[in-house]
């Protein structure tokens, strides 16, 4: 008997789920096979990508940092250092998982912190806050009888005088459960920074910035993936696969700029290659020619663009008029319409990082679509559907773990995979969402697509014990 | 069964022999430490009027009163050792309070909140917001008092008031070298100011030249800590504190402390230092208490006293010495929670603020708290 | 036929004049619009926007007089000594004689007077200039100079444990300074509340009263209430702060020895009352708070049923705690109150009753034994160390009456000057003070306009009756030249604003006789904006610069042009800081008629708290953050945290 039981532990033990201790939810479950459809940019790009695959499992036995950041991009990667963060997640040590539920409750509270509508986010805004809406909407309607409904409030974020902090004041004053939010990195960064001291749990849901989740605050699961993994993409694309030495960068002299590029410079520093121009401009400027002048007289066989899409759409129809006939790389919003809008033919040939290809016809994403299409009468583009993610898991949580922020938190943070429409999500030691990104390339009037590579996933007691990772399945 | 039943009698005798005999074992440790001892834990809670279990900060006032920052309001203690609660029914300007400072020369209390700044004084609550003052963001994590100007850390900058003339001054990454605005300390050390910035380490401001300095992570990259004491541990400052030439930097990677010429760092393992996650530091002489969610340490850099308690609500003691075995001994009352987010102390004992109620440390009686350790 | 050209000249002459003047009028039109940006302005006057300060009657020397201040009697009884702030001057004069013997001259505006236990030094703190002196009474000469807070109007000497101290009333800064004697430095500064204006130690020195002039702005819509504040002269720690309940216009307070009281007269107003109530006598009326070392409060009437005893002030209290002198400077009295009587009501009156008692004016019959006439406006009040003899400035009479305590009867006065009867300003003031001119003496003009400037109220002065509708009281410093006046514009002059109406609505009397009504308008156009002197020309500081620029911008930081009437300097143009003109800046609230006000003056804005047309905004911030509405009060959506703190830096220069 007593074998037994033991036995029964001990088949406890070794099958325990990711999500860790308490409380213990189902195992995500992958609905669906990814059925993406992805268009090779060329049999040489998919040769690359092949290349890249390969080099991911052959990193398989080394330490990998958050965001899976190729090892020989890592800093001061022939050292040993005196000591080693995020070998795993930081835990929360606070009381609160067994404080009493509150009574009377009305309604599930869930704050949910947009960037203000006139801002240069506010058109993002929006889109993610109808991918919000639509989840709780749906939520709410498949609620069962006696089932308490969710709460969205919703406010928005002033960009000036750090009003982010106010806001998740706000949220608490609200007795939120959760919060979701936002775009812009300095007021996620302002938001985690009071949610810390208030202890209500965020997912964000569409900020870049990769200092973000270096803050150690054990309070915020990132859905969205990052500039730093976009990073290190382009670095690689660039320097690696299309073999450019002289690479020059153009960004917008902002925060989200500094921190955008930040970590393609110093990749492809890495690599060998190390920017010839860093070049800055002020959003919305159209006089580009000092800029210009120095980035031709650097002569670059490539150039890096970060900025809202219509100026960096501007930037690039002026370097071609300029005669400068480098590669073009960018960042993700570049799919945005604003950008080949201004940049007519220069667009061509622009390669970017992007999430996946949204021309994909897998199940969730499809129906996901299309419910999105009936509600909003509009195509959910990548924030809609980042958002709508953020807040199906936010959902999940508070179901599974009632309303008590304490035991929401150790739900989400300690959850290492989770899918949603937007695809598979692997959570790394950051809580930040490391599927890897695809490329993509515009031809001839059209974005076409590169397949993602292998994700790998991160073994935490693994990593504990001999700082090792395992490749997940590759994407398909 | 009998052999059995010596053996848990004998157990019983160890345990009551050592139970009784610890405070002499701590004061055997003690002689030869330069750090206070606690012997025992007094516990406050709702009992005696706390409103809530999260007690943020807690500070004894130059008329010996006690008042503590709590999740629900801001309390003093009174005449029978029960807490009155001010909240925003009585005109505190948010209820949940962060941090608190004594204004030396008028006996002020100044309190930080999640929601602007409040002076109380004689009894009367005056608040200060972003929109009626020039406070540069309504979110309070820190405040110090310096030369008669209340400064404020808040999520977009460091606030000075100016006490006699009123007039305001902030300052952020517009016009200092901070890297980022969202400030979580600030400390004085005689005529200079220390601002604990999120993301952009310590900086050193002089108010007299309006000059800044800032000392940043020399690593440049969270992953590592590359060398031990070359600097700050890291860039995301959770709290300042400053005494006798000394200043102690927490953060979520570590501990530092910098004497006006070295640095001095510990991290979690491979120094005594009970958890990486560092959120309050309190300086007496040139020891320091520190908060973290893993318990409350104090450390004169080199000897470490660190008190933990565990999930079924029992304490211990660890008592690292230079050149001397790491002791562990139980305690007879235990922390109240091991995630401590406040201290004040001064020769004669410790009050620790807690995610979970308010202990007082009850030190050992004979401590030599009162030595100043030598630093290296 | 000679007539012809004559007539076609004249026609023509007629045709060019009208094509002058229509030609004028458009150009004028066109310069009016185009500078302010108002396409809705029609022909203004020229002196709108095109002024000198230089001109107007503020800015001219005028008369000092001798009026007296604060006053102290030496330990031995035997000398007098005046301020004399308007002519910079510090006098001694005899006890028995009543004549003056010695002068000193004193620069900055010496206003409050202590002397310390020995008699051997006296204390004079300068309102203007900020800094409280030492006078060697053997030498008559200044000795010692600290400067202290902004504005001292008061100071007490007492004896401590830790030695000799001053605690100061500086009424410009809201704080207190705490000065120990040997050395002679400030030990603390607490801030106070709003305009501390009298100060009074208790006998052992453990504990120091401060009264507070004025209502610290909170809710527009909230009872006002000034502050008494308890300090510990020892260290300067502040030990309490108690409400003067609905109550204000604390200008004077003593300690009554061997009953544990602080006393202070004061205004008991009922701002959020329709000012329609003044004939019912529920606006205003003089009250005598009773304060214990704990805060505890009890006010109580001093006015009688059908005559009011306005603008109570200084306060002197005798030795024994047997009676206490009261000035009025509304009414020129001096009441004295029986304390052992006024305690014997205490002790029989239930709570109840001690809460509602200043509202039962018949009460005051109860204690109070006589009173005193004096000469024009006593204000200060002290009484020699042996009781006898009770010394009261007349301020608007150039003197210092002496009363015989126990006859209570003037015996004499030190006189000072000639009382300025010629001088049609100081005629004006005596108008200004007096409450003569309003129904039962319930008040005066001074006393919602302490020395002519702001109460720090709302009132509501519709005549509805209804009391849903306040309205601002603005400052009267800096008033000449900014007509038209009221919030609404309605009023082309001092004249007319303090005419026949006013008399209707608000004194519930006959009108101001003309003659008063222009001394009294001279009065009021002499007045210069707060601190005027010290602030003019003054070089700015970076952040005031900073806030300059942002004041007079055209453009946004991003270069974006800011629409000229949305400029702040075009309506707020210098050198008023006002273009006079009605401006509609997105305040009106549900109740006002419309959404256009009188654009205010800005000079000396930083003093007269709370703001915009009903005191809605309790600080200069709130107007651009909590009430700012669409950019209709200038553009300041673009600011950031620096800009507003620089511009708010730079309007407090002003």
């Amino acid at each position: 008997m007593r074998i037994s039981a033991l036995f029964l532990l001990s088949l406890l033990a070794v099958h325990a789920p990711r999500v860790a201790a308490y409380p213990e939810p189902a195992a995500p479950v992958k609905a669906e096979p990814d059925t993406c459809v992805s268009v090779p940019i060329t049999p040489e790009a998919a040769q690359a990508a092949a290349r890249t695959n390969q080099a991911a499992a052959a990193q398989a036995e080394t330490y990998h940092y958050y965001a899976d950041t190729p090892e020989e991009m890592v800093p001061y990667r022939n050292l040993d250092p005196y000591y080693r963060y995020w070998l795993e997640r930081l835990p929360f040590r606070g009381p609160g998982r067994d404080y009493p539920d509150p009574v009377d409750l009305k309604s599930l509270k869930v704050g949910l912190l947009s960037p203000a509508p006139y801002g240069p986010e506010g058109a993002r805004g929006e889109r993610t806050r109808k991918g919000v809406l639509l989840a709780f909407e749906e939520e709410n309607a498949m609620r069962q009888p006696g089932q308490i409904p969710f709460e969205v409030i919703a406010k928005e974020d002033a960009p000036l005088w750090g009003s982010a902090a106010n806001i998740t004041v706000e949220f608490k004053d609200n007795d939120v459960l959760g919060i979701l939010g936002t775009i812009d990195g300095d007021a996620t960064h302002v938001a985690l920074r009071a949610t810390l001291k208030l202890e209500t749990y965020i997912i964000n849901t569409s900020d870049p910035d990769p200092t973000l989740t270096e803050t150690q605050v054990p309070w915020l699961t990132r859905v969205f993936p990052e500039d730093r993994q976009q990073c290190f993409r382009l670095a690689d694309m660039v320097v690696r696969q299309r073999g450019c030495k002289r690479i020059a960068v153009l960004r917008e002299s902002s925060r989200p700029g500094r921190v955008g590029v930040m970590h393609f410079v110093n990749d492809i520093r890495r690599l060998g290659s190390p920017a010839v121009a860093h070049l800055l401009y002020k959003a919305g400027d159209r006089s580009l020619a000092e800029q210009i002048a120095a980035i031709k007289a650097a002569n670059p066989d490539a150039v890096l663009f970060y900025g809202q899409p219509a100026d960096v759409g501007f930037a690039a129809a002026q370097l071609r008029q300029a005669g400068i006939t480098a590669q073009y790389f960018g960042f993700d919003r570049l799919m945005e319409g604003a950008f080949v809008k201004n940049a007519g033919d220069a667009a061509e040939g622009m390669t970017i990082t992007y999430f996946f290809n949204p021309e994909r016809t897998d199940k969730p994403w499809v129906e996901f679509l299309d419910r999105f299409q009936k509600r909003w009468g509009e195509k959910p583009d990548i924030y809609a559907a980042y958002g709508y993610d953020g807040a199906k898991l936010m959902i999940e949580a508070v179901n599974k773990s009632g309303p008590n922020r304490f035991r929401i938190r150790d739900y989400l943070a300690n959850l290492d995979s989770w899918d949603g429409v937007t695809g598979h999500m692997v959570f790394d030691a950051r809580w930040d969402n490391i599927a890897p990104f695809s490329f993509a390339q515009y031809q001839r009037g059209k974005w076409l697509f590169q397949p993602a590579p292998a994700i790998t996933r991160l073994d935490k007691k693994r990593l504990s014990q001999g700082m090792t990772a395992v490749p997940d399945a590759p994407a398909k | 069964m009998k052999i059995a039943g010596i053996f848990c009698l004998r157990l019983a005798s160890l345990v009551t022999l050592l139970w009784l005999t610890a405070p002499l074992q701590i004061l055997a440790t003690e002689a030869e430490l330069p750090l206070p001892v606690i012997e025992r834990f007094e516990t406050f809670g709702k009992e005696q009027g706390v409103p809530t279990n999260k007690v943020h900060a807690v500070l004894k006032t130059s008329d010996g009163k006690l008042w503590i920052g709590t999740w629900d309001g801001l309390c003093v203690r009174e005449g029978e050792g029960k807490f009155r609660r001010y909240g925003p029914e009585e005109g505190l300007s948010h209820k949940l309070v962060t941090c608190m400072v004594e204004d030396p020369k008028t006996g002020d209390l100044w309190a930080g909140t999640m929601r602007g700044l409040n002076k109380v004084s004689g009894g009367k609550i005056t608040r200060y917001f972003q929109t009626d003052s020039g406070l540069p963001n309504n979110v309070v994590y820190g405040v110090d008092i310096v030369n008669d100007n209340i400064w404020a850390a808040t999520a977009a900058g460091v606030g000075a008031l100016d006490l006699k003339t009123g007039a305001w001054k902030i300052y952020d990454h517009n016009n200092s070298n901070m890297h980022e605005p969202w400030c979580y300390a600030v400390k004085g050390a005689k005529d200079l100011i220390y601002i604990g910035v999120w993301g952009a380490g310590i900086v050193e401001h002089n108010p007299q030249e309006g000059t800044f300095k800032a000392y940043r992570d020399p690593d440049g990259d969270f992953h590592y800590d590359l060398v031990p004491d070359d600097g700050p541990i890291n860039d995301i400052t959770s709290w300042l504190a400053w005494n006798d030439g000394l200043l102690w930097q927490c953060t979520y990677f570590g501990m530092s402390r910098y004497d006006g010429k070295y640095w001095k760092t510990w991290v979690q393992d491979k120094t005594p230092l009970p958890s990486n996650f560092t959120q309050f530091a309190w300086p007496v002489n040139r020891y320091c208490w520190i908060g973290t969610d893993k318990g409350a340490s104090v450390t004169d850099g080199t000897n470490w006293v660190n008190y933990f308690v565990g999930e079924a609500g029992a304490g211990w003691v660890e008592i690292h010495q230079s050149g001397k075995a790491m002791e562990k001994r139980p305690m007879s009352t235990a922390l109240c929670n091991g995630f401590v987010l406040g201290i004040w102390a001064d020769e004669k004992e410790a009050w620790l603020a807690t995610s979970k109620g308010l202990s007082r440390g009850i030190f050992a009686s004979g401590t030599a708290s009162g030595k100043v350790a030598v630093v290296k | 036929m000679r007539r012809t050209p004559i007539i076609i000249s004249l026609l023509i002459g007629l045709l060019v004049l009208a094509g002058l003047g229509w030609g004028s009028a458009a150009w004028s039109r066109a310069h009016e619009r185009r500078w302010s940006g108002r396409l809705d302005l029609e022909l203004v006057s020229c002196n709108h926007c095109h002024l000198k300060i230089e001109n107007l009657p503020w800015a001219q020397p005028s008369r000092r007089h001798s009026a007296p201040a604060g006053l102290a009697v030496s330990p031995d009884n035997r000398k007098v000594y005046i301020a004399l702030d308007e002519r910079n001057e510090v006098v001694e004069a005899d006890g028995v004689t009543l004549a003056i013997t010695r002068r000193l001259e004193v620069r900055g505006g010496p206003f409050g007077l202590a002397i310390d236990a020995k008699g051997e030094r006296l204390y004079a703190t300068c309102r203007d200039g900020d800094r409280v002196v030492a006078i060697d009474l053997a030498t008559f000469r200044e000795v010692e100079s600290l400067a202290i807070g902004a504005g001292p109007v008061a100071a007490t000497y007492c004896d401590t444990q830790e030695g000799g101290r001053l605690v100061i009333a500086n009424s410009v800064s809201d704080n207190i300074s705490v000065v120990s004697l040997s050395p002679f430095k400030e030990l603390a500064r607490p801030q106070a509340g709003r305009e501390p204006y009298a100060v009074a130690a208790a006998p052992d020195g453990s504990i120091a009263f401060v009264a507070n002039r004025l209502a610290v702005p909170e809710n527009y819509y909230s009872m006002a209430s000034s502050e008494l504040t308890l300090v510990d002269p020892s260290k300067g720690k502040l030990l309490l702060r108690s409400p003067f309940e609905s109550a204000h216009l604390a200008e004077g307070i003593a300690v009554a020895p061997g009953r544990g009281w602080a006393l202070t007269p004061l205004i008991k107003v009922r701002n959020l009352v329709p000012i329609t109530q003044v004939a019912n006598g529920w606006v205003m009326s003089s009250g005598l708070a009773i304060a214990d070392a704990k805060g505890s409060i009890i006010q109580m009437p001093l006015d009688e049923a059908h005559d009011y005893f306005a603008d109570p002030s200084g306060i002197a209290v005798d030795a024994a705690g047997k009676r206490a002198f009261i000035v009025s400077g509304g009414s020129d009295t001096v009441t004295v109150v029986d304390l052992e009587l006024l305690a014997r009501w205490l002790a029989g009156a239930s709570d109840q009753a001690k809460r509602e008692a200043i509202d039962d004016l018949s009460l005051s019959a109860e204690y109070v034994v006589a009173r005193i006439p004096t000469g024009r406006n006593p204000r200060h009040a002290t009484l020699s160390p042996d009781g006898k003899r009770l010394y009261v400035s007349e301020r608007l009479e150039d003197a210092v009456l002496a009363v015989d305590t126990a006859a209570l009867k003037p015996i004499g006065r030190i006189r000072l000057g000639d009382g300025g009867q010629t001088d049609p300003i100081r005629r004006g003031e005596r108008v200004f003070t007096q409450a003569a001119h309003t129904f039962q003496r319930q008040f005066s003009c001074r006393s919602c306009h302490p020395d002519g400037h702001v109460d720090g109220l709302s009132y509501d002065f519709d005549g509805d009756g209804i009391g849903d509708n306040l309205l601002d009281n603005r400052s009267l410093q800096g008033v000449a030249g900014t007509s038209p006046l009221k919030w609404n514009g309605k009023n082309p002059s001092l004249q007319v604003q303090c005419g026949v109406r006013f008399a209707r609505v608000l004194m519930r009397t006959d009108p101001i006789p003309g003659a008063e009504l222009d001394d009294l308008a001279a009065y009021l156009n002499s007045l210069p904006p707060p601190r005027w002197a010290r602030r003019h020309r003054q070089v700015l500081t970076p952040a005031q610069e900073r806030g300059r620029r942002i004041f007079f911008a055209t453009l946004t930081p991003a270069g974006e042009p800011i629409p000229r009437e949305r400029q702040c300097h075009v309506c707020h143009r210098p050198p008023l800081y006002s273009n006079r003109l009605m401006s509609s800046v997105g305040t009106r609230g549900s109740l006002d008629p419309s959404d256009l006000f009188d654009t205010p003056h800005l000079l000396g804005v930083a003093y007269t708290a709370p703001y915009l047309h009903d005191g809605r905004a309790k600080t200069l911030e709130e107007l651009w953050t909590t009430y700012q509405t669409n950019d209709l009060h200038g553009v300041s959506s673009y600011m950031n945290k620096h800009q507003l703190n620089d511009l708010v830096e730079f309007l407090k220069t002003l």
